[in-house]
């Protein structure tokens, strides 16, 4: 079991989310709907691993996962992006993002990526 | 208001996204265009309860609005993201027809970006506004039945 933050501006996407990992014996020790929040719980909460929505409104996915990764270069994050975010997905991933789902994203893939990055 | 048939819809934009559209709400499955309904010169077209909107061009001149009731709304939720919208979370109805909109649109980015017609910066749908007052514009409904419900576009394109 993983200690795990969902950041995504939607609430439908992190009750999702939340849903997924849940039922795959993670805990949600953090949720955050925006980047400056997400940056301010990573650094309360140290999660085992981010999910982090990539458009969100204020700071963006891409700029918080920028300053997570300044603060712990060994922090897992995983991108979850729209099918038109491949450019964004790219710098993510030079950023330090370990993975990233694409939505609608099933309960499986979720799982499946999580579970490989946290193996890492 | 007057109604067009499928096979003569005059935007290349508006078929790619609609075509994007059924594809999803029909499990990648096209569905027979006959049950779809348009209508152009839809300026005095009421919104259902919800709506997004998605702009089409850098200038966000042309616009798609998606617009649906929660059911529906919850139905694809269901279909998408394995969840029902519960009673009682309504703002997860927004935030559901926002995902509708914007995964109908990243999958139809790609065709675009094929027939050169590029447009998408990343851009959050937004709360849907339907301005129907604006001059030298083409309103176009389309109503897409689904199982749970009527799911309306319009299209706001210029001439």
């Amino acid at each position: 079991m993983a200690r795990i933050m969902v950041v995504d501006d939607s609430h439908m996407i992190r009750k999702a989310l939340r849903l997924y990992l849940e039922g795959g014996n993670h805990e949600i020790v953090a949720e955050a709907s925006d980047g400056e929040d997400a940056v301010k719980a990573y650094a309360k909460f140290k999660p085992d691993l981010v999910t982090m929505d990539i458009a969100m409104p204020e700071m963006t996915g891409i700029e918080a996962l920028g300053l997570i990764m300044e603060m712990d270069s060994e922090a897992k994050v995983v991108m979850v992006s729209s099918i038109n975010e491949k450019d964004l997905v790219v710098k993510a991933i030079e950023l330090g993002a370990k993975s990233f789902v694409l939505k609608p994203m099933s309960r499986e893939k979720t799982l499946q990526v999580i579970d490989e990055v946290l193996a890492k | 208001m007057s109604e067009v048939t499928a096979n003569n819809i005059f935007s290349e934009k508006m078929e790619i996204i609609l075509s994007s559209a059924r594809s999803l709400l029909f499990g990648g499955e096209v569905s027979n265009d006959e049950n779809i309904i348009i209508i152009k010169d839809a300026e005095n077209h009421k919104l259902r309860a919800y709506s997004s909107e998605f702009s089409l061009d850098q200038e966000g001149e042309d616009k798609v609005i998606v617009s649906a009731n929660c059911h529906v709304i919850s139905y694809f939720s269901m279909m998408l993201f394995g969840m029902e919208i519960p009673e009682g979370e309504e703002d997860m109805c927004q935030d559901g027809l926002n995902e509708l909109l914007n995964i109908i649109i990243g999958n139809a980015a790609r065709d675009l970006s094929k027939r050169g017609l590029d447009f998408l910066e990343l851009i959050t749908p937004q709360v849907g506004v339907f301005d129907n007052s604006r001059d030298s514009f083409n309103n176009y409904l389309v109503i897409v039945p689904t199982e749970s419900g009527e799911i309306d576009f319009i299209f706001s394109l210029r001439d």
